[in-house]
């Protein structure tokens, strides 16, 4: 074995079990704790993709198992060759490989959905900046029922 | 935002399903190799 297949092997090892992994903690336990929090299950998830690389650590990973899966494939078949991609070896690396490739365009459009979700969102943010945030409380108090934000009795306008 | 964590999760279960599909294709290929 050459040293071009190990590092390439490396790269594909340990893009692979970062990727599967992440994976299988965000879709195991993550994401139904981010569904069952509420409001604060929103402010997490605005802070893990909105303040963190997660979405670009996740594509990158994936993206990098993906090609050096495809170069160890293209250098074990001799060129994609059909001899070898018959035997028992070459259908379970074409059928392991293809179900990967499946998985890179899941994560692929999984990223770019939510990175349009959050992009969506901070257009949203932009705006509600540049105006007053709308008040949940009637702008004109009656002097009958006060607010302790407003102050006491005093009506508001 | 949750919509994003629910897009995620969906596409994650998926992903999940192929990756462990992947895995054992690869593992199988091992082992035939030897």
């Amino acid at each position: 074995m050459d040293l071009y297949v190990i590092v390439l092997r490396i790269l594909h090892i340990f893009g692979a079990v970062f990727w599967a992994g992440t994976t299988f903690l965000f879709t195991g336990y993550v994401g139904p704790a981010v569904m069952a929090s509420g409001p604060e299950g929103n402010k997490f998830m605005q802070a893990l993709l909105g303040q963190t690389r997660f979405l670009r650590v996740i594509a990158a990973a994936a993206g990098l198992t993906a090609l050096s899966g495809l170069l160890l494939y293209w250098r074990a078949s001799g060129g994609l060759r059909p001899a070898w991609i018959g035997t028992g070896t070459g259908l379970g690396f074409t059928i392991g490989g293809l179900a990967g490739l499946i998985a890179f365009g899941f994560a692929i459009a999984m990223q770019n959905r939510a990175g349009r979700r959050l992009a969506a969102l901070g257009r949203e943010v932009r705006r509600a900046v540049g105006r007053p945030l709308p008040s949940r409380e009637p702008r004109c108090r009656l002097p009958g029922r006060p607010s302790a934000r407003a102050g006491g009795g005093r009506p508001s306008c | 935002m949750q919509a994003a964590g629910q897009a995620i999760s969906q596409g994650g279960r998926w992903s999940s399903i192929l990756l462990i599909i992947a895995v054992l294709g690869m593992a199988t290929a091992q082992y035939l190799s030897f």
